[in-house]
C-alpha cells in the first residue's frame, strides 16, 4: 500500500491517519477510565458502520438508508449462536460476515435497476421490515426487550477495547486497500457516468452487487462485535435513526473517501459525548454543527485537508487527491 | 480467419417506443476494414441504431450479428468484450477523475484483463493511447478541466483501451473547431489503417465523405439510400429529407 503513495498529499494523509490509529492503541496506557474507554469504543463501532456504509453508498452515490439492517441481523445471529450453540466470537464474526454479505448480495440484486430515491426507499424498507419483524416475532427475538445475556468478548474492559480496536483497524485498512485499487476507481466512475463504464466492457451491476455485499459483510462484523460488547441485542440496533446517524457521519466526513466517514464518525461521537453538559442544547448544537459543516464543506471535512496542508506548506497541489 | 464480408450485419432491425417507430426494419452491413457512415436528419433514429447494436436498448425485432455471432439479448459490457466499442453523442467523461484514470477504467474490463497485463503494462498502454489520440500531456489533471474537443478525444481514448475491432463513433466531430475536426478526421483514418473497422454517425458530411467508404442514410428509422458517399448525397430522397433542396445544398 505504501508503494502506491506517490504524492506528498497521499503520504501526509497516510501519516495523519497512521498517527491517529497509533494514538488509539495508546489510550488505555494513559487512562483506564471506564467512561473514556467506552466513548472511544463507541467511536470505533461507528467508524466501522460509517466506513462500511461508504464503500458502497459513498462510492456509488446510491444512498443506503437502511445500513443498520446489517447491524441488527448480525446482532441477532450473534445472540442465537452464542446462547444456543456456544460458538466463540472468532467463529461467529466470519459467520456474520458471510450471512450479511449474502444478504447484501440479495438486496443488491433486487435493487439493481433502482436509482436515486427509489433505491433509498427500498433500503429503508428492508431495515423497517426487519425492525418490525424483530418486535413481532418476540418468541424468538425477545420483542422490544431484545435478547440479553450474550457473553462478553473478553473478561476486561481493556480487553474489549483492544478487540474492537483491532477489528476496526483491520476493516479500515481493508477498505483503504479495496477502494484505492481498481474497485474503488470503477465504483467512482460508475457514480459519475455508468454508461461510460458499461461501454468500457465492465459489468456495472456485478460491481455494485459486490460492493454492497462487502459493505454488508463488514457492517455485519461490526454488528456482531457491537452485540458482544453490549451483551445484548434488540430492535433498536436496526432502527432508522441509527441508519441516518451513520449516513450523516459519512456525509460530514466526506463520502466516497473511507477516511472521511472515519473522521466524521470519530468527531461526531466525541462531540456527542463531550457536549453532554450542555443538556437540552446538545441536540440543537449537534444539528447546527452538522448543517454548517455540510454547508461549508459539501465534500466533507476531508476536503479541508488540502488547504490546511498548503497552509502549512506540506505539499500537495490543487486538485490532487489527498484523502 | 475472421470473415471480411458482412462483418457487422443489421437485419430488419426494429425499435418501437410505444406507438412510435424509432427504427423500422432497417438493414445494412459493414465489411471488415471499412468505414461506414450513418447519416440522417435530427431524430432520424441514428443514435437509437447505435444503442440497439451495442445493447444499450433491446430491439423490438430484427437481428444484429458481429463476425457471424448474434448480439441480440447481450448486455452492453458483453458486446464490448466481443470487440465492439463505442463513444456517445454527448461526451461521457468521469469529470472528477484524472485523465489517466478516465482511460484506466477500461483496463478493468475482461477484454483487457484477459491479456494478463500488469499495472506497468497498463500504464504504458494508457500513455500510448493518450499520445495516439492527442490528449494533453498532463494526464493527472481532472477531466473537468478539459475543453469539449479534448473530452471527445478522451472518449475515443477510453474506447481504444478495450482494443476494439469495430469502433462506433457517435458524432465525433460535433461541436469541434476546424482544427480539432481535422485532427479527429486524421485520427479516424489512422485507426482504420491500423485495421479497426468503423461505423460513424456524423452530420459534417464533407468530413465524413473524406473518410467513409460507404454511407447509409436513414430517416424516420428507415433506410433512404446506401452506397458510396457520392451516390448517397446525390440520392434524391436523401437530398430532400436530409439536406433540404438540392439547390440549398449546392449553395452550402
Amino acid at each position: 500500500m505504501l508503494a502506491n503513495l506517490k504524492t506528498p498529499a497521499q503520504r501526509h494523509t497516510a501519516i495523519f491517519y497512521g498517527l491517529i490509529m497509533v494514538g488509539f492503541y495508546f489510550v488505555p496506557v494513559f487512562s483506564d477510565n471506564f467512561y473514556l474507554l467506552s466513548v472511544f469504543t463507541t467511536a470505533y463501532f461507528y467508524i466501522i458502520f460509517a466506513t462500511s456504509w461508504d464503500v458502497f453508498a459513498g462510492y456509488s452515490h446510491l444512498m443506503n438508508f437502511g445500513h443498520a439492517l446489517f447491524i441488527g441481523i448480525a446482532g441477532y445471529l450473534t445472540a442465537f449462536v452464542d446462547l444456543h450453540l456456544g460458538l466463540p466470537p472468532l467463529l461467529v464474526l466470519p459467520m456474520c460476515a458471510v450471512v450479511c454479505g449474502l444478504l447484501g448480495m440479495f438486496i443488491g440484486y433486487l435493487t439493481l435497476r433502482m436509482q436515486g430515491p427509489y433505491f433509498a426507499i427500498i433500503t429503508m424498507a428492508f431495515a423497517a421490515v426487519a425492525y418490525e419483524s424483530a418486535i413481532m416475532f418476540s418468541e424468538y427475538t425477545g420483542g422490544e426487550e431484545g435478547i440479553p445475556g450474550i457473553h462478553p468478548l473478553t473478561d476486561s474492559l481493556i480487553g474489549d477495547y483492544y478487540f474492537v480496536l483491532v477489528v476496526m483497524s483491520l476493516i479500515f485498512l481493508f477498505l483503504l486497500w479495496f477502494t484505492r485499487g481498481r474497485w474503488g476507481l470503477v465504483l467512482k466512475a460508475i457514480s459519475q457516468n455508468e454508461d461510460a463504464v458499461l461501454a468500457s466492457g465492465i459489468n456495472t451491476a456485478w460491481v455494485k452487487i459486490r460492493a454492497y455485499s462487502i459493505s454488508g459483510a463488514l457492517c455485519g462484523i461490526g454488528g456482531s462485535v457491537y452485540a458482544y460488547s453490549l451483551t445484548h441485542v434488540g430492535p433498536t440496533s436496526m432502527e432508522q435513526v441509527l441508519s441516518t446517524t451513520i449516513l450523516i457521519m459519512a456525509m460530514v466526513g466526506g463520502m466516497g473517501t473511507i477516511t472521511g466517514p472515519f473522521l466524521g464518525a470519530l468527531i461526531l461521537v466525541l462531540f456527542n459525548e463531550l457536549s453532554r453538559d450542555m443538556e437540552e442544547y446538545r441536540l440543537l448544537i449537534y444539528t447546527v454543527m452538522v448543517v454548517v459543516i455540510i454547508f461549508f464543506a459539501p465534500r466533507g471535512i476531508v476536503s479541508w485537508g488540502q488547504p490546511i496542508a498548503r497552509a502549512f506548506k506540506l505539499g500537495g497541489k490543487r486538485g490532487q487527491a489527498g484523502s | 480467419m475472421t470473415q471480411a464480408r458482412d462483418y457487422l450485419v443489421v437485419d430488419e432491425l426494429t425499435k418501437h417506443f410505444g406507438g412510435l417507430a424509432a427504427v423500422e426494419k432497417l438493414s445494412f452491413s459493414l465489411d471488415r476494414g471499412q468505414i461506414l457512415g450513418l447519416i440522417g436528419p435530427n431524430g432520424a433514429g441514428k443514435t437509437t441504431v447505435f444503442n440497439l447494436i451495442t445493447g444499450f436498448l433491446p430491439a423490438t425485432s430484427g437481428r444484429v450479428t458481429f463476425r457471424g455471432e448474434s448480439l441480440m439479448g447481450k448486455k452492453p459490457h458483453q458486446i464490448v468484450n466481443q470487440g465492439l466499442a463505442r463513444t456517445f453523442q454527448l461526451v461521457k467523461p468521469f469529470p472528477e477523475l484524472s485523465l489517466s484514470d478516465n482511460i484506466r477504467v477500461a483496463c478493468y474490463g475482461p477484454r483487457f484483463m484477459s491479456q494478463g497485463l500488469d499495472e506497468e503494462a497498463a500504464r504504458h498502454r494508457i500513455l500510448e493511447v493518450a499520445e495516439q489520440v492527442g490528449l494533453p500531456d498532463d494526464l493527472d489533471q481532472p477531466a473537468s478541466s478539459l475543453g469539449h474537443g479534448d473530452l471527445r478525444l478522451l472518449d475515443i481514448a477510453r474506447a481504444l483501451m478495450v482494443q476494439p475491432e469495430l469502433l462506433l463513433l457517435d458524432e465525433p466531430l460535433s461541436g469541434l473547431s476546424s482544427i480539432e475536426t481535422q485532427a479527429i478526421v486524421g485520427l479516424i483514418q489512422a485507426l482504420n489503417q491500423e485495421g479497426i473497422t468503423l461505423l460513424i454517425i456524423e452530420h459534417k458530411l464533407k468530413e465524413l465523405m473524406k473518410v467513409a467508404d460507404r454511407i447509409v442514410a436513414i430517416d424516420f428509422g428507415q433506410k433512404l439510400a446506401a452506397g458510396t458517399p457520392q451516390e448517397v448525397v446525390n440520392h434524391p430522397a436523401v437530398v430532400e429529407a436530409y439536406l433540404g433542396t438540392k439547390d440549398s445544398y449546392a449553395s452550402a
